[in-house]
């Protein structure tokens, strides 16, 4: 087996770059990927993460080894899986969401490299974006930021909108932050918010009525693990009840939601492998910057949009980045 | 051995150091010049880059300030439609152009008309006074207004680009992301290190490949490369000669620059220079070994040539060694068909001729020493016939002889009868020959009995015992001397034509001794004793040993004697006189 590793790592690369570190690497470096969530919600995560770790030139199993540690959306197994990373710890957990937390309570040793919602200097993940100083970096989604801008979006396109309803997992990380950048963009657009918490998955189906009956005219469907897993049902009720819904991620509009606006996740998590990359490759989280995405995208669904009724402007269509008929 | 090793030390040192200069000097000399024009083509190709990326980036800046030109064109109405005309435009711009993160449309005025934002909420309306802002003041002085580089939450770089469509129009601003020039920069590779970077006016990193180093916001006026170029004036741009030109990890690069302007930031692209001068270390590698096979062959060449030349020189030494020696037989058998053969055939040439000559030598002094030894010989023997060899021992040692007194001698005369009757009947030659051919029969006889012979008076013949070394039988010596004489003379009388009769005397005493004359030496000796002796003779009989009585004394107790009584000797008075008759 490890002459085979040898030769084969001999016979690939071969150059003098590369021989030096030949000799350290020795050893399979161990990643563990670390979910709040189930299998299910970090699905496309997973699979951009995998992606962008072979464009850096990782082929799990070959040269790396990614174990996947779920949560269940449980707290208590996070935080048990937590401890158990930390009493055998890999050379490097990838993580997001509140399994962020979960670590850092743990180690702050074992190097992190996280995707984050919030501001990871707000967040008290980081110190600064420029230097981290500890062990975590990674990127953040900007979506306190973002979620205010969804919020215009729909007041745009229904300048009667004057209530709408937020859906959102309380555990997920940087919801405080989330929810307060909502209310207050809510605030200045003359809108009245109201805040639904979905745990798990059978609570959606509860908050969405509870919605409903609240008298919402929009849903502002936070990203996060519990939603993600629910957006089929979240669409599906949404266009039922015609609701128009806004969310982050561009899977949540494949959903069949009526808007997204957000960064390109996939880009981000393939990104994340560069951050993995550069600390297999000796470089210290403190010193790794965090990064943000640097192109937010517009996407409509306007097949949700006739489903409503709504009638999408030009003007409005000029900012899409994508439309799904 | 010794000194073939510095012999071969020589050539050595001679071919090594013609080899390895030849070698140094061309190698050092190629070597220099394809550094100079490894390191210039590598320069010119870093500057072309850098200038390439510079265009493209001028150009990426470029298009952000085409785009804001529509923008600013005045619109017509007023009012709220106006203002929705304006927040279209904006949203194309931001559709157009995904670096710009914000775009406002500030009047006039100064008053900000439209803001909007991909991450804050718009803003419609006259809400803030922007008069004060540099890219409203700046915006038109001098076309684009292009603000200094600025980093977001104190990591990202952005950049405000204001531009204005007219005097009293109102100004589009735009916050552009540079992180977007990452991909221009990104495309810019020489080699395996090679890479583009990016500073603005004050040394500030906006773009590098290592995004983690310009969100770091990383000073790069630090290095000596950068810090210089900033510091150059606008004419002498492009190529950056700094020798200690580093990267930001403080390895050596090799690096040019370009300008951009008008924003005043530099582009940079280096190659580390362990790979940019990678080939030129190969060949140096090279050279230094093509070094060191010539310096080794040079080495083995000087080795040969010092053996090939020692053999013959070792032969010729040790030829000559032999020759000094003495050994002249010696020959040099060289076959090398040189100089040294040549030379070695000299060396036997001079070997034989000094055989020769020596041999001659040799036969000659061989000869020379025998002439002298037999030379030696005949005066020995001569000056032994003159003399006593005591005496003549004495003389040749120390030049003279002494006198000496000898206190007991015994002296013999002899002297013929009738000599005088038989010398005038006789020829002369024939009377000398006789009388050599008696004396030297004489001679003989005293030599045998241990008597001296003094010499010959005419026909008289004296002898003496006891001197020059003294022994105490010197009576008895002479007595049988004259007794042998005596019966000689009878046997040769029994068959000789001439008869001889001869009278002996014999008498004993003291005598001195001694050499007088310079010329012609002549051992005798005087006193009375010799008169004595002489009277003896004359007192006797022919045929007969008259003896005194002195003799008598010392010899009678081995001769039988017959006293002859008190016998008058002339000039002496009367002697005792006896005759000797034979041993007892």
């Amino acid at each position: 087996m490890k002459r085979r590793e040898v030769l084969a790592i001999l016979g690939s690369s071969l150059t003098l770059a590369t021989l030096p570190a030949w000799g350290q690497k020795k050893r399979i470096p161990r990643v563990a990927w670390f979910s709040y969530g189930d299998a299910r919600s970090v699905e496309g995560m997973l699979a951009a993460f995998t992606r962008g770790m072979q464009q850096q030139g990782y082929v799990a199993g070959k040269n790396v080894t990614i174990d996947v540690l779920m949560g269940e959306f449980s707290q208590e197994k996070t935080y048990q899986l937590a401890a158990e990373l930390v009493a055998n710890p890999p050379d490097l957990i990838v993580t997001q969401g509140f399994a962020v937390r979960a670590v850092m309570q743990r180690t702050r040793t074992i190097p992190v490299v996280s995707g984050f919602s919030g501001d990871m200097v707000e967040g008290k993940l980081v110190a600064s974006h420029a230097r981290p100083g500890g062990n975590v970096t990674g990127i953040q989604f900007l979506a306190p930021e973002l979620v205010g801008k969804r919020m215009e979006m729909l007041k745009e396109l229904l300048p009667k909108l004057n209530r709408v309803a937020v859906i959102a997992d309380p555990g997920h990380a940087g919801e405080l932050l989330e929810r307060a950048a909502s209310q207050a963009a809510a605030d200045k657009l003359q809108i009245r918010m109201d805040y639904y918490p979905v745990r798990s998955l059978p609570e959606i189906d509860a908050a969405l009525e509870s919605a409903r009956a609240g008298g919402a005219q929009a849903l502002v469907v936070f990203p996060d693990s519990v939603t993600l897993t629910g957006k089929e049902r979240i669409a599906a009720y949404a266009i039922k009840h015609r609701l128009p819904s806004v969310s982050g991620w561009d899977v949540f509009a494949e959903a069949g939601l009526l808007l997204m606006y957000g960064p390109n996740l996939n880009a981000c998590w393939s990104r994340l492998a560069y951050h993995v990359d550069r600390i297999l490759k000796g470089a210290k989280p403190a010193e790794l910057p965090v990064e943000m995405p640097t192109t937010v995208e517009v996407i409509v669904n306007l097949k949700t949009a006739k489903a409503l009724g709504i009638a999408v402007p030009q003007s409005f269509l000029l900012r899409a980045d994508r439309v799904i008929e | 051995m010794l000194h073939r090793a510095r012999l071969f030390q020589k050539y050595a040192v001679l071919l090594v150091s013609l080899v390895g200069g030849a070698l140094l000097v061309s190698g050092a000399l190629s070597l220099y010049f394809s550094y100079q024009e490894t390191r210039a083509a590598l320069l010119v190709l870093e500057h072309e880059k850098a200038q390439s990326a510079a265009v493209r980036i001028d150009q990426f800046v470029r298009e952000i300030e085409r785009q804001l030109g529509w923008t600013t064109f005045p619109q017509f109405g007023e009012g709220s439609s106006a203002i929705e005309l304006r927040r279209l435009d904006l949203v194309k711009l931001l559709r157009q152009v995904p670096a710009i993160m914000e775009a406002s449309y500030i009047d006039g005025n100064g008053l900000e008309q439209v803001r909007l934002s991909r991450l804050a909420l718009d803003v419609i309306g006259a809400s803030r006074d922007r008069s004060g802002d540099a890219s409203f003041i700046q915006a038109g002085k001098s076309g684009t207004y292009f603000g200094p580089v600025y980093f977001r939450k104190d990591s990202e770089p952005y950049m405000s680009i204001a531009s204005r469509a007219g005097r009293g129009s109102g100004v589009t601003a735009v916050e552009v992301n540079l992180k977007f020039i990452w991909d221009v920069i990104t495309q810019i590779r020489i080699g395996k290190t090679g890479l583009a970077y990016v500073v603005d006016r004050n040394g500030a990193l906006i773009a590098h490949p290592d995004i983690s180093l310009v969100l770091r916001k990383t000073d790069m006026s630090v290095l000596p490369q950068v810090k210089a170029a900033l510091s150059a004036s606008f004419i002498e741009l492009g190529r950056s000669v700094e020798d200690d030109a580093r990267d930001s990890s403080g390895r050596k690069v090799l690096t040019a620059y370009a300008r951009i302007e008008p924003l005043g930031w530099t582009v940079f692209v280096e190659q580390l220079q362990e790979e940019a001068l990678a080939p030129l270390y190969i060949s140096m590698l090279r050279s230094a070994m093509v070094l060191l096979a010539g310096l080794l062959l040079a080495v083995l060449a000087s080795l040969l040539l010092a053996r090939r030349l020692m053999r013959p020189i070792n032969a010729l030494r040790e030829g000559a060694a032999a020759i000094g020696a003495g050994e002249l037989g010696h020959r040099i058998d060289l076959v090398t068909g040189d100089e040294l053969q040549e030379l070695g055939e000299q060396f036997n040439k001079m070997g034989a001729d000094l055989s020769a000559s020596y041999s001659q030598l040799e036969q000659k002094v061989q000869e020379r020493t025998a002439e002298l030894q037999k030379e030696q010989r005949r005066s020995q023997s001569l000056l032994h016939n003159m003399l006593p060899v005591e005496i003549a021992a004495e003389l040749s040692l120390t030049g003279h002889v002494r006198p000496v007194r000898y206190e007991s001698v015994t002296i013999l005369f002899t002297d013929f009868s009738g000599f005088t009757q038989a010398a005038s009947a006789m020829p002369a030659d024939r009377m000398v020959a006789e009388l050599n051919e008696i004396f030297a029969s004489f001679d003989d006889i005293t030599e045998h009995f241990g008597v001296e012979k003094i010499k010959t008076i005419g026909d008289a013949y004296m002898a003496v015992a006891g001197l020059p070394v003294p022994c105490a039988d010197h009576a008895q010596r002479c007595i049988r001397a004259g007794l042998a004489l005596v019966e000689f003379l009878d046997r040769r009388n029994a068959t000789a034509a001439f008869k001889w009769s001869v009278r002996v005397g014999i008498h004993s005493g003291p005598v001195v001794a001694g050499i007088v004359g310079r010329k012609k030496y002549a051992f005798d000796i005087w006193g009375d004793t010799v008169n004595i002796a002489s009277r003896m003779e004359s007192s006797g009989q022919v045929g007969r040993v008259n003896v005194s009585a002195y003799t008598y004394d010392l010899a009678c107790n081995e001769f039988d004697c017959e006293y002859r009584g008190k016998i008058a000797a002339k000039g002496k008075g009367e002697i005792d006189m006896y005759f000797v008759i034979g041993p007892k």
